[in-house]
């Protein structure tokens, strides 16, 4: 065992290691112990990188039950870790800017970090369950804590919702080891023996229950806008929030591998339920007045677009989901965090404040800037994505591509809306002063938007990390 | 020299744009106006030495972009350099060096100067992108990033220019310019996006067709590849879609004219010169597309045909300055869209490039007016402004007489190359496209009459332009005399100088009529430009122009606007809402399923009534009863 | 040697007096004295039984009792403490806070 060998488990736990180092640290010092551990932890994941990804670790954790801990961190896993390890680094630079005695909220950002990096690392379905329902708590916590008065109907929604989503998933996952009579858990062992016929379906939709309530997909997705309204009005529980939409990598990962045939049976289906997601989400964000909401729903719509592409098995978008959905963080994660600062500065969460860019030029700029990403503009991370995904979809479904197309129309009309009306007309005679952008808020703001544009200029690096992971599990389905 | 590397141009631009946007404060009071223009000049001296060292057609790739796609189609980042995209190159540095000389003065108050400039900056960068790719995604970059750059220009007095005054009307004027700026700016982006759809589909579907998106590789594969020929028309129709986007064709034209809230150098530079004939130039670039679809062909042009007619309807009755010349530079692209989709592509480029130069000038000319009279844009709140303004009144009739088809001015060779292409192929846009020669004659010279002529019916005291403005004006003017020059057919004893030149890259489709034919047909054009400035002096003199024909139908551009909103505007946001109510009704039916599932559970709670001892006693009645079975069930068993 | 029906009759007395404490007092700390009361007769019982069979365990048995029940004597009053602080009373009718 050498030392690389331990970088994944290093950089699941450092995180959580942190969150309980922050139980004892004094008051003062709790910002830089939880920017450091959050710091280290992208540093163990930029180092796996450089070493072109980790090798599966496995070790037997409950060997009576076939339970073992077998991570891995490499290729589409890397990306969405690297992305989440960056992402809660900027979430606790802002947490420590924003909240007042930020200790609790430091210590649950750090311990949902263990859970969703281990989510992505997990190469066993019962480690990869175990992260799944660990990185529920600190969210749920943080609703708790930190909401608003309607938080605690948008909690039990959110815990409703997926809690019943795990619980099939947990029967499925069973039944896929059992039906098939694997001896472990482990994804190595699991696609040696897969279940075969009618069951495989049933099992398929069981895993897709979970999954889908994570994407979230029409019509298991109503927890999302009340989860993101009813958080704190900083946007840091909403960028965590946000990190948390797993399904997509779920199904990339677990499903099609465990469930090739059925995944090929369901396709015109899933595809137009997806499809359908990205243009309704779109066209009701369109409606919306609440910023939050607002997002909550763009959001929806991106994840539609990631369900678009994993479900089409077309190798194109496929990559372009993955992409999507490791990328689409960096925007959508600063844009909840500028929404926060909007709120700050003028109060109000609502998108009809009028004239904000007079007097926060920069904070304006760089929001219009993330727009534009969150919007698919060519030179921005997120086009490469919707690009990548509307093109392989093409070639499966001309008609759903042309659905999902729309998406892109719409989303111009609600992004430009709710920012024309905040931060462009008039400032309202007698308006509070705002101020512009001050000290790490740039940062906050400036550091995702310049990833965006760097793998939107430059996608090679990630495209290259990604594309023989989403290859290799594409040929189980015999090279479709 | 020809050693420069292409990606300089687009570079040059981008480097002002970051700068500009990133150190203001490094650039105090005008610098940083000049340093944009000289990068745009620098990049405009790096087109004319490219375009001086042209051979073959250059291509450089620097770097993949979109790697290990399916079926081997490796995108990379790359520029191409032949006759047709240097020559676009020097139309957009070329008169985007002389906008932003020009800006220098027109956006001198202005608090946010340094702004305007990066923004500029941007929008060169972008449309260098556009012009220079080398694949379709690479110039959909261009594409979509010349529109955003639009959307903030349009946008680029986002809150009005009163809204620090103290004076509520004038704060209130200012606040509604503001919603109507913002709303133009949307609505230019939106309607973009409209045609950036079918861009991608366009694109999409030629993958699947071509497996391949690089322009120079897919007109290898065109040639040999056995396509069905409704793949490709359908294909064609896309690029259409996205071509008229752009260059505010019929359907979607309505953004064209809002676009003018922007400030004027804008109005010159992006919405009549460079971007909108992204379009012209999208359909002259696929050539070897368009060449293979005869239907999809007949579309553009009979699309370019009926915008052409409807822009110059709609610019017969408008009473504000630079929207006259809008419904102009919509009726001039319809020409330039009729001239390509009769596969007569160099004319159409032709027409592209002296556009370029008498709609710049002439808009450049309508900025130095509504400068002089304090922003003022009515026309009817104008005129006698040529003694006020004796140089731009000048270079003004040097721009109507080429827009009008005069000879020797510019838009002379070029109006008249389309008419003939059009005579030789379908009779009907023929006669549309005279048609359309005598109204844009005539409204043309409403708007010089309306302006420069009769007597000053505003007031305050209008001055003339400062030098810094003149200097481009005045360039603008030779040009837009001179440039049909470069042209000139051979029944008038010309070379063809321009059809030769750009033929290397694009197939010429020499017409095959007989000289007196043609000389009958410049004739009639002649005329139709001739009558119609007449009919417009005509009219001056009885002082009827105030009010142009058609009335109310041209002021309000034959109600197209009015049909959209409501056809879409309107019922999209009313679904939007219903969406909406939908979505919470939906979540809240759920939620009721969750709560009538849990009301039985209600019933155990009238168990728990919180008194310690009644517990105990149910606690002892249950011990109590588990004992006495236990005890019955042993004593029944023992007997 | 006292019978060992005596120690199960004085156990069972015991349990009683325990249970009709419960039942009526309204103090809570009357009625956690009732249920010492009763674990008590339930332990007298059990050490009956041990000497009775000759069995160790029962007396074992009794010392985790005894030993759980010091613990629970020290939470039960602590939270009867607690109780008063907060709400002036240890009448347990008044404890009704946990009504469904």
């Amino acid at each position: 065992m050498t030392f690389t060998d331990w970088l994944p488990t290093l950089m699941i736990f450092l995180p959580l290691a942190g969150s309980l180092l922050l139980l004892v640290t004094p008051k003062r010092f709790r910002d830089e112990v939880a920017g450091f551990m959050a710091a280290l932890t992208l540093g163990a994941g930029l180092a796996i990188w450089r070493g072109g990804g980790s090798e599966l670790f496995r070790w037997d954790w409950i060997p009576p039950l076939g339970i073992t801990y077998s991570v891995q961190l490499g290729g589409v896993s890397l990306a969405l870790a690297l992305v989440t390890a960056l992402m809660s680094f900027i979430a606790i630079l802002y947490a420590a800017r924003r909240i007042p005695n930020p200790g609790p909220m430091l210590s649950l950002i750090l311990a949902m970090e263990t859970g969703l990096i281990g989510i992505f690392a997990a190469q066993d379905l019962m480690l990869f369950y175990v992260f799944f329902e660990d990185a529920l708590i600190p969210a749920l916590l943080m609703l708790a804590i930190y909401g608003k008065s309607g938080r605690m109907a948008a909690l039990v929604k959110f815990a409703a919702y997926t809690l019943f989503g795990s619980l099939l998933m947990l029967v499925s996952i069973i039944g896929v080891r059992y039906i098939g009579g694997s001896p472990t858990f482990a994804m190595t062992d699991l696609k040696q023996n897969l279940v075969q016929g009618p069951a495989q379906t049933w099992l398929y939709l069981g895993f897709l229950a979970a999954m889908a309530v994570k994407l979230p997909l029409w019509p298991l997705h109503a927890w999302l806008p009340d989860f993101h309204e009813q958080n704190h009005d900083s946007g840091i529980p909403d960028v965590m929030g946000t990190l948390y939409k797993v399904g997509g990598y779920g199904l990339f990962t677990f499903a099609i591998p465990l469930f090739p045939d059925a995944s090929l049976e369901l396709r015109p289906i899933l595809m137009g339920l997806a499809a359908f997601t990205a243009l309704y989400a779109a066209w009701i964000a369109f409606g919306q007045t609440d910023w939050k909401r607002l997002l909550a729903y763009a959001g929806l719509s991106h994840m539609g677009f990631v369900a678009l592409g994993v479900f089409s098995l077309n190798e194109t978008a496929v990559i372009g989901a993955m992409y999507l959905l490791a990328f689409q963080n960096l925007y959508t994660g600063a844009l909840f965090l500028s929404v926060g600062m909007l709120q700050e500065r003028t109060g109000s969460l609502d998108t009809r404040v009028g004239g904000v860019m007079t007097q926060a030029g920069a904070l304006g700029g760089l929001t219009m800037a993330l727009w534009f990403a969150s919007i698919a503009v060519p030179g921005m991370a997120g086009f490469i994505g919707e690009f990548s995904i509307l093109l392989g979809a093409y070639q499966v479904f001309p008609w759903l591509a042309f659905i999902a197309g729309i998406t892109t129309i719409a989303a111009a009309a609600y992004a430009l809306s709710a920012f024309q009306t905040t931060f462009w007309q008039a400032r309202p005679a007698g308006g509070l002063r705002v101020p512009d952008l001050v000290h790490t808020e740039w940062l906050i703001l400036g550091l995702p938007l310049a990833v965006a544009v760097l793998f939107g200029v430059y996608s090679a690096p990630a495209l290259n990390l990604m594309q023989p992971a989403v290859r290799a599990v594409l040929t189980a389905l015999g090279g479709n | 020299m020809d050693s420069l590397p292409l990606y300089l141009l687009p570079l040059l631009p981008l480097l002002g744009f970051a700068v500009l946007m990133t150190l203001p404060r490094l650039l105090p009071g005008k610098t940083g106006g000049w340093l944009a223009t000289g990068l745009v000049g620098a990049a405009f001296a790096l087109a004319v030495l490219r375009y001086l060292n042209q051979g073959a057609p250059a291509h450089e790739v620097l770097w993949t972009w979109l790697p290990n796609m399916a079926l081997n189609a490796n995108l990379s980042v790359g520029f191409w350099l032949d006759q047709l995209s240097a020559l676009m190159a020097l139309i957009i540095t070329g008169v985007g060096f002389l906008i932003h000389l020009y800006s220098i003065s027109y956006m001198g108050h202005d608090p946010k100067f340094t702004r305007f400039f990066a923004f500029l900056n941007f929008f060169v960068a972008m449309m260098l992108i556009l012009v220079l790719a080398d694949s379709y995604p690479l110039m959909f970059v261009g594409w979509e990033g010349v529109g955003m750059a639009s959307y903030l220009l349009i946008g680029f007095w986002f809150s009005g220019r009163g809204s620090g005054s103290s004076d509520a009307q004038e704060r209130a004027a200012s606040d509604a310019e503001a919603v109507s700026n913002s709303n133009a700016a949307r609505k230019a982006f939106i309607m973009n996006r409209v045609g950036d759809l079918g861009f991608m589909l366009g694109m999409f579907l030629l993958f699947k067709l071509y497996g391949t998106l690089s322009i120079p590789e897919l007109a290898e594969r065109v040639e040999g590849a056995q396509v069905a020929q409704a793949g490709i028309e359908l294909a064609c129709l896309f690029l259409l879609v996205g071509a008229v986007g752009k260059s505010g064709q019929l359907p979607l034209t309505t953004w064209l004219p809002d676009a003018m809230a922007g400030p004027t150098p804008v109005s010159a530079l992006i919405h009549a010169a460079t971007m909108v004939t992204a379009g012209v130039y999208l359909v002259a670039r696929s050539h070897f597309l368009y060449d293979l679809a005869p239907n999809a062909s007949t579309w553009v042009a009979w699309v370019g045909g009926l915008t052409a007619l409807y822009g110059a309807l709609s610019a017969l009755n408008q009473s504000d300055i630079k929207k006259i010349l809008a419904y102009s530079t919509v009726s001039q692209l319809g020409y330039m869209f009729m001239a390509v989709g009769l596969h007569a592509y160099s004319a159409g480029v032709f027409h592209l490039l002296t556009h370029a130069f008498f709609k710049a000038l002439l808009f450049l000319a309508a900025g130095a007016v509504i400068h002089a009279l304090h922003d003022e844009q009515d026309v009817r709140r104008m005129g006698g402004l040529h003694q006020f303004m004796p140089f731009t009144h000048l270079v003004s009739v040097a721009g109507v007489l080429a827009i009008a088809g005069i000879p020797v001015w510019s838009g002379f060779f070029s109006k008249d190359a389309i008419l003939a292409a059009a005579y030789e192929q379908n009779l009907a846009l023929y006669l549309i496209g005279l048609g359309v020669a005598l109204l844009t004659a005539f409204y043309m010279g409403r708007w010089y009459f309306l302006v420069w002529r009769g007597a000053y019916r505003g007031h305050g005291q209008p001055h003339e332009a400062d030098t810094l403005t003149k200097i481009p004006l005045g360039i603008l003017a030779a040009l837009a005399t001179l440039a049909g020059f470069l042209n000139i057919p051979t029944f008038l004893g010309g070379g063809h100088a321009f059809d030769t030149y750009l033929g290397r890259a694009v197939p010429l489709h020499a017409h095959e009529i007989a000289a007196s034919t043609e000389w009958r047909l410049t004739v009639l054009a002649v005329l139709a430009g001739v009558l119609g400035l007449g009919w417009a002096f005509l009219a001056h003199r009885r002082n009827a122009l105030a009010s142009g024909p058609l009335g109310e139908l041209s002021r309000n551009s034959l109600y197209l606007d009015a049909l959209y909103d409501g056809v879409v505007g309107h019922p999209s946001r009313a679904v939007a809402g219903g969406l909406d109510t939908l979505d919470r009704a939906t979540d809240d039916a759920l939620s009721a399923v969750g709560r009538n599932a849990s009301a039985p559970g209600g019933l155990f709670t009238l168990w728990q009534s919180g008194f310690v001892r009644a517990y105990a006693v149910s606690m002892l009645l249950g011990t109590a009863g588990i004992i006495g079975y236990w005890a019955l069930k042993t004593i029944g068993s023992g007997t | 040697m006292v019978p060992t029906t005596s120690y199960l009759a004085l156990s069972g007395v015991l349990f009683a007096l325990g249970m009709v404490g419960v039942l009526t007092r309204r103090t809570a700390i009357m009625v956690f004295l009732s249920v010492e009361l009763m674990l008590n007769a339930a332990n007298l019982a059990l050490v009956a039984f041990a000497r009775s069979w000759g069995d160790p365990t029962g007396q074992t048995a009794v010392f985790i009792v005894m030993t759980l029940a010091a613990a629970e004597v020290a939470i039960g009053l602590a939270i009867i403490v607690a109780i008063f602080r907060k709400r002036e009373t240890t009448n347990v009718d008044d404890l009704a806070a946990l009504k469904g």
